[in-house]
């Protein structure tokens, strides 16, 4: 892969392709959609009411509260002891789970499915890195994985695009065995085409959602799968070679079909239970993509 | 062009159309691609048929197609067979026939026959270049054997002229012309043959010349019971040849030397001993005879019981002269024994022997034109026809179009 020169938005030395990217996404903010308590400060709103200049509310002083938080001029005014309230801003650590799978390098031979997750997972951890927050990179492989801890240090982004670059989508890893290690107070953003084992991620999903988790599901597909062409081809799963059908123009209506039917309970399921779930066609620009991402605009594809 | 088995180009060209067929139904396993949403196409079977008609399918089926016919043109071995023509050849019946109905004739039929033959007893090509006329009959008989001998040797040059072969005879059909050889060699003719049935030519009747022998000659009396139209072209001469017996053979008359005394003659001596038999033209005469000489070289018309000759005949002109060198005896009665009489007669009849002008029966000539339809020029050569040199050729490019359909036929898979 390339390497241009220093990005602008970014000093640390990026591929050329990659560093485009994270200029169209300067300014963009990934706030998180709920407050959430934590002991960092950073920009996301925190559940916890602190002591910065943010003044939001007074609240009748109780047996039990720090009385360095007493107002004492509104004491000495009024003889009554109230607490002065403030809004806190704490960091959330993203962690971007990246699908590895063979699925993922359709179509051929551009694999494109697989660059615009990894588009995706930069531009997503470019976002959050810039909103302060650490950012981390699991790629599940067969017989191992690919984990770095979110970090919020200045070349977190290079060892990200040097780890991407140095894979090979393959095989058939399980990204639901990544999950538990998901601490709380994270935010999880799962970019796959979810042709795996997507219950189990669900179900596990499901539990980090629960726990406070913030959990985006980005669906990336190729846009040969949703609107294949007509000629008569025998198509094979990559990931499960028994699977061997034949496409052509009287089961291509059949396939869309239950495709879109697939893809709508998918969408259910994953909103259902309290994640953002977007779908993202390959071809499509990565910086709208992660606009909507960020901005919380779930979308579906027609089709 | 003619095959020698047609249905060979049946079979190819059903062959084709099924060849056809398949390749529009296109029933061939589609191009394998890898679909990581596969799961979610409708589970049927591995290989739809579907009309197709791409430029590369195109080019396959044409050379399918073109290596099914080649070889069916092939196995059915085409041949050039000759034009339907018929070829004619003509016999023409010297000995019979007089000279100026031959050459009258001989130009229209040198116009319309391949080949004009002129027969006796023998044969020869007849032009217009070397047309000569055979002189006044008496000639030699004529013989349908060696017509027909003529005739079967003449086809191997017609044979490119046409695939069949008309065979006409002009002839008296006398029977002294039919001979022991001649139903074998009309076998040989595996067609009809057309025959011209015409009045001889009788030869012209000379004075009867009733030999003036003397009374002590025992011969005198066999001559006086043989009739005298017997010596209608015969003289004979019992001392020794003259000039005017030279000249009367070249004359056409047959001239009998017989002598009387032997060693006059000047023949060849043998050493002397007895036989005791002779026989000529079917005549035969048991008695001791006593050999001292050899007839003169000739065609032999009589022979001792012991195969040597007795008599002979050289033609000379337009006539013969007979030598017989049989010793007669006037002993007891054996000039007047009717077997002697008879052998004299036929000693005295024309050249060539004795005629029988009497035509063939109508059974016979009904053998002899046959029924059936022209001979074909193959049979007659014992060759086939000609078969298509170029069926090496044509397995050759059949060779070559399925090397190049196997070439092909990976790269229109993956196309």
């Amino acid at each position: 892969m390339p390497w241009s020169a220093t990005s602008q938005s970014h000093p640390m030395i990026v591929p050329g392709d990659y560093g485009s990217l994270l200029d169209a996404l300067a300014g963009v903010s990934w706030p998180a959609r709920k407050p959430f308590g934590s002991g960092v400060a950073g920009t996301h709103p925190s559940r916890l009411r602190g002591m910065t200049a943010e003044f939001t509310e007074y609240r009748p002083y109780r047996q039990g509260d720090d009385p360095r938080r007493l107002d004492w001029k509104l004491l000495a005014r009024t003889d009554r002891a109230y607490l002065r309230i403030t809004d806190d801003h704490a960091t959330r650590s993203t962690l971007v789970l990246l699908d590895a799978s063979a699925s993922m390098a359709f179509p051929a031979p551009s694999s494109g499915k697989w660059r615009q997750a990894c588009r995706i997972a930069l531009g997503l951890a470019s976002v959050a890195r810039a909103d302060g927050d650490p950012v981390g990179l699991m790629i599940p492989r067969d017989n191992s994985e690919i984990w770095l801890r979110p970090s919020s240090r200045r070349g977190v982004l290079a060892e990200m695009t040097h780890a991407i670059a140095a894979v090979n989508p393959e095989g058939s890893p399980s990204l639901a065995r990544g999950i538990p290690g998901i601490r709380k107070g994270w935010r999880l953003a799962i970019i796959s085409d979810f042709l795996g084992e997507e219950n189990e991620l669900l179900r596990e999903s499901r539990q980090l959602i629960v726990n406070g988790i913030e959990v985006f599901a980005l669906h990336v597909m190729a846009r040969e799968e949703i609107e294949p062409a007509a000629t008569t081809r025998l198509a094979t799963d990559p990931e499960h070679p028994e699977i061997r059908r034949v496409l052509h123009e009287g089961s291509a209506a059949d396939y869309v079909t239950a495709f879109a039917g697939w893809r709508a309970s998918l969408a259910d399921r994953w909103r259902r239970s309290g994640a953002e779930y977007t779908e993202v066609i390959a071809d499509e620009d990565t910086a709208s993509v992660i606009r909507r991402v960020t901005h919380g605009i779930s979308s579906t594809v027609a089709g | 062009m003619s095959f020698l088995a047609p249905g060979w180009l049946f079979a190819a060209g059903a062959l084709a159309l099924v060849v056809v067929g398949l390749h529009l139904l296109t029933r061939r396993r589609p191009r394998a691609i890898l679909f990581p949403t596969a799961r979610f196409i409708p589970d049927r079977p591995a290989s739809a048929a579907a009309p197709s008609l791409r430029p590369s399918d195109l080019l396959l089926l044409a050379i399918r197609v073109l290596a099914v016919l080649l070889l069916g043109l092939a196995l059915a071995r085409p041949r050039w067979s000759p034009a339907h023509r018929t070829s004619r050849i003509v016999l023409l019946d010297q000995s019979r026939l007089a000279p100026s109905i031959v050459e009258s004739a001989l130009d229209s039929l040198l116009r319309t026959a391949d080949r004009v033959i002129g027969f006796d007893s023998t044969a020869r090509p007849l032009t217009r270049e070397d047309w000569q006329s055979p002189g006044p009959v008496p000639r030699p008989p004529g013989s349908l054997s060696v017509a027909i001998l003529s005739a079967l040797r003449a086809v191997p040059d017609l044979r490119t002229r046409g695939d069949s072969v008309e065979l006409m005879i002009a002839s008296a059909f006398a029977v002294e012309e039919w001979d022991a050889a001649s139903s074998g060699l009309r076998a040989l003719w595996p067609g009809r043959i057309t025959l011209v049935p015409m009045k001889p030519v009788v030869s012209p009747p000379r004075p009867s010349t009733h030999p003036a022998l003397a009374p002590e000659d025992p011969l005198s009396a066999t001559l006086t019971l043989i009739d005298s139209a017997d010596f209608s072209t015969a003289s004979l001469v019992r001392g020794t040849l003259s000039a005017a017996d030279s000249a009367a053979a070249r004359a056409g008359a047959t001239v009998v030397h017989w002598p009387q005394d032997f060693a006059a003659t000047g023949w060849s001596a043998q050493t002397p001993d007895s036989v005791y038999g002779v026989e000529g033209s079917g005549a035969a005469v048991v008695a001791q005879f006593h050999r001292s000489v050899v007839p003169p070289s000739g065609r032999p018309v009589a022979n001792w019981v012991d195969g040597l000759p007795a008599a002979t005949e050289a033609r000379v002109g337009n006539g013969c002269i007979r030598s017989v060198a049989v010793p007669i005896t006037a002993q007891g009665d054996f000039a007047i024994r009717p077997s002697l009489i008879a052998f004299t007669r036929s000693l005295l009849a024309p050249c060539g022997g004795a005629t029988n002008a009497t035509r063939l029966s109508d059974a016979a000539l009904t053998r002899v034109r046959g029924s059936a339809a022209l001979a074909p020029s193959s049979r007659l050569t014992g060759k086939n026809a000609q078969v298509f040199p170029a069926n090496r050729w044509l397995l050759t490019a059949v060779l070559f179009l399925l090397l190049l359909e196997l070439v092909l036929r990976p790269r229109t898979a993956r196309s």
